[in-house]
């Protein structure tokens, strides 16, 4: 009955307001599909993965019917959009989540235009197949007139169940690295090393590693991914058309469960022109860094009567998601070459110069003194693009992102908060300030102040650290022209910092969006309240908007 | 060990498996390692073998062992009161970032059927440069105070190939003739074990080991007829799942 009223009062919507109402329905499923000739069982949504492209218009009042088909509880969480939080579709903090048989209704408003994306946030759902775009039509059209829009949805699939990555990350951390380092490479560097004191640093290197109980190679915690270009594999080459000399839009999303990718289309300058849904203003780039979460939107002129291909490059040099930019079907551009994967280094660890004479064994990065902290703006720390770009070539930063929309204020931060980003990786768990998700009350705020967040990671790995459902201004030195995201990447032993006016009332998670650390606890709860009110109750039926109905 | 001793443990496991929170970061793992060898030799030629498992979340684990060594001849190896077949039961947790504290109990049976039974209390983990190192200390029914170190490197030759240099040590604060074990330094072992990783779960091995008996242990051992000081060639698997 319930869901007749709904019906009905979608109808009558439909009837008045043609362009601003929609209803979606997404059924959620085990489906085989094929990937790169090979057959995967995956969690499907509408028998796809990376997919389906949900296309929303700014101001349109959605309605989304979501029905699982599973064995387990499902959700769909709508990454970077805001909306009430009992629509943001995160279990046991935002709603009780979706069981099996039943469908779950969510309906919001969008207020915002740009490229975004939607996945499970339970369990490994989302890293075995549950992930797909968003493309919202800003109310008054596009700002850049292209002849061709494409989603470009990298992703990283692997064999294993999501569940039994994480046993072998538990019982074996170093299980997925098949590059550690060995005494035969030991004799190579040695041998290769010229002098007396490039022989000394070799064995310095060995012994400050050794110490410190650590592997420079460990650059990802999972090895054994395909990468995947809109859910094809780089054999199967998903491929855009276009006619030379026309404009062509690129929404690249990063949808991976634990990939960060290096993206280039060798032969092309692309002009960024958005960051995370939010317009910037337009750079011109060879080559950009893309973290789990992020989503960049450059726009390419291919000229020539030719292929050229997309590569994304994984961080480690393991393997790269491949597509191609084609004017006719069937073609293919030069084959990406894997640039050598490079080691982690001393200011990996935080540290910039010499860790000669230091004893790591006591080392304490609580005291550590990351960076002078006096200034307004914590210009220069953020982003440290890859060093191994081809010379020459024009890498994006994230000093280089400006915001284009200056209809929002900027608020200088009512208090700072600092959040140390911490992990075990002997016991594979990952925390904030040493604390997992579990061990560590949630973290409260008013509505309306301004608060400074301060992520220092004093771990080895790059964090992409996205909150839900408010925006982070990121303090990358353009002062009032910064942009605002909903993923930052930390890169290992750096310190960045954001600004979060707390506009929107409700639970928020905020967590790294690596799969396995946020599962293991790497992950917190922002509740904001209005002033004076008591804190919203979690993961309650919602009072209004949503509705469960059983089949 | 009395029925009554291992309700806490079964506590403890019910606690450990229970329903899970919003985003469960405190669930359920366990691991088993198994390890089984001939010890090749003319005079003393034995099999030995070592599984040890742990289950439970981050922090908090419990963890077992049990570990032997048989001579060809059909006898239970005492190795000077310092092995027999042992099985260890402990509580373990999390106290650093590489090393978990652990208390339990000690049950172990040696030749001809003298047992001894005792408590344990010592720590495991990584120590810098990757040492592998496992210490307990106890004392056992008969007032024996003891302590043994266990330590060991994984050397890659390559991704698959890795030598594992070894050393085990045991002190003990007196004598305990029956088991043949004497006060002080009793026993030392230093090997080499050489393992090929066919798959990470699943590795064969060649090694080589050198034991040697000292001061009173020394004297009991020699007084049954055995060597004190002993080369073994050693052909095993290891496997862990």
């Amino acid at each position: 009955m319930k869901l007749l009223a709904w019906a009905a009062t979608a109808a009558v919507f439909t009837a008045t307001l043609p362009a601003f109402a929609g209803t979606y329905d997404l059924v959620i499923d085990r489906t085989n599909v094929a990937i790169d000739g090979q057959t995967r069982r995956v969690f499907s949504i509408n028998g796809e993965i990376a997919g389906p492209v949900l296309r929303w218009k700014e101001g349109e009042e959605v309605t989304v019917n979501v029905t699982n088909r599973l064995k387990e509880d499902t959700s769909i969480h709508w990454h970077g959009i805001l909306l009430p939080f009992y629509m943001d579709g995160v279990p046991m903090v935002s709603f009780g989540g979706i069981k099996p048989g039943e469908t779950f209704t969510y309906r919001f408003k969008v207020r915002q235009a740009g490229t975004y994306w939607y996945h499970s946030h339970s369990g490994g759902q989302e890293q075995e197949g549950m992930y797909a775009p968003i493309v919202i039509e800003p109310a008054k059209g596009e700002r850049e007139k292209v002849a061709r829009d494409y989603v470009v949805m990298l992703s990283d699939h692997h064999p294993m169940s999501a569940g039994a990555i994480l046993r072998k990350l538990k019982q074996e951390p170093g299980y997925f690295n098949d590059r550690r380092r060995t005494l035969p490479g030991l004799m190579r560097d040695l041998s290769a090393a010229k002098t007396t004191e490039e022989k000394q640093a070799v064995i310095a290197s060995r012994l400050m590693w050794g110490e410190m109980r650590m592997d420079p190679t460990d650059l990802a915690d999972v090895t054994g991914y395909t990468f995947l270009v809109n859910g094809r594999g780089p054999t199967d080459n998903w491929t855009g058309l276009f006619r030379p000399g026309e404009k062509v839009r690129l929404r690249f999303i990063n949808g991976s469960a634990m990939t960060l990718f290096d993206a280039r289309i060798p032969g092309l300058r692309m002009r960024v022109v958005q960051a995370d849904g939010q317009d910037v203003k337009p750079v011109e780039v060879d080559e950009f860094r893309i973290g789990v979460g992020e989503t960049y939107d450059v726009i390419v002129e291919p000229k020539d009567d030719r292929a050229y291909t997309i590569e994304a490059q994984s961080i480690d040099r393991r393997g790269f998601a491949r597509g191609t930019l084609a004017p006719r079907a069937g073609m293919t551009g030069p084959a990406p070459v894997l640039r050598p994967p490079s080691l982690l280094t001393e200011a990996d660890m935080g540290h910039g110069g010499s860790m000669a004479g230091m004893d790591h064994s006591k080392m304490d990065h609580s005291k550590m003194n990351h960076g002078a902290m006096a200034s307004d703006e914590l210009s220069g720390l953020v982003h440290v693009p890859p060093v191994d770009a081809p010379p020459g070539s024009k890498v994006l930063s994230y000093t280089d992102l400006k915001r284009a929309n200056r209809a929002y204020r900027l608020n200088p931060p009512d208090r700072t908060i600092d959040i140390r980003l911490t992990g075990n990786m002997e016991k594979f768990f990952w925390s904030f300030d040493d604390r997992k998700y579990s061990e560590a009350p949630v973290m409260n705020f008013t509505e309306g102040e301004t608060v400074r967040l301060v992520f220092r990671n004093e771990t080895m790995m790059n964090h992409p650290i996205h909150l839900h459902g408010l925006w982070m201004d990121v303090e990358n030195g353009a002062g009032d022209e910064r942009p605002r995201k909903h993923v930052v990447i930390v890169p290992p032993g750096r310190t960045v910092s954001v600004t979060v006016h707390m506009t929107e009332e409700g639970r928020w998670p905020f967590h790294c969006h690596l799969l396995y650390h946020m599962m293991t606890g790497m992950f917190r709860e922002f509740v904001v309240s209005a002033r004076g009110t008591p804190l919203p109750a979690a993961s309650s039926t919602p009072a209004k908007g949503g509705g469960h109905a059983h089949h | 060990m009395r029925t009554t001793d291992l309700l806490p443990a079964a506590a403890l496991l019910v606690a450990l498996a229970s329903p899970a929170l919003a985003m469960d970061d405190q669930e359920t793992f366990w691991r088993v390692d198994a390890r089984a060898e001939k010890r090749v030799s003319s005079i003393a030629p034995a099999t030995e073998w070592a599984a040890t498992a742990w289950i439970g979340e981050d922090r908090n684990k419990l963890r077992l062992a049990n570990t032997g060594i048989v001579g060809d001849n059909g006898h239970i190896d005492n190795e000077g009161g310092t092995k027999g077949i042992d099985s260890r039961f402990f509580y373990s947790r999390l106290v650093s970032d590489f090393w978990d504290a652990k208390a339990g109990v000690q049950f172990t049976v040696f030749d001809e059927g003298v047992t001894r039974s005792g408590f344990l209390a010592g720590f495991e983990g990584l120590a810098p440069y990757g040492i592998h190192v496992d210490f307990v200390a106890g004392v056992s029914q008969t007032g024996v105070v003891s302590a043994r170190l266990e330590a060991s490197y994984d050397a890659l030759l390559s991704q698959k190939l890795i030598a594992t240099p070894y050393l085990e040590a045991m002190v003990a604060s007196k004598d305990d003739p029956a088991i043949q074990l004497g006060s002080g330094l009793s026993r030392f072992e230093l090997g080499l074990r050489l393992r090929y990783e066919i798959r990470k779960e699943f590795a064969p091995y060649l090694g080589v080991s050198f034991e040697q008996y000292t001061g009173n242990t020394a004297s009991f051992v020699a007084a049954s007829g055995e060597p004190t000081s002993l080369v073994r060639a050693l052909v095993g698997l290891k496997v862990w799942f």
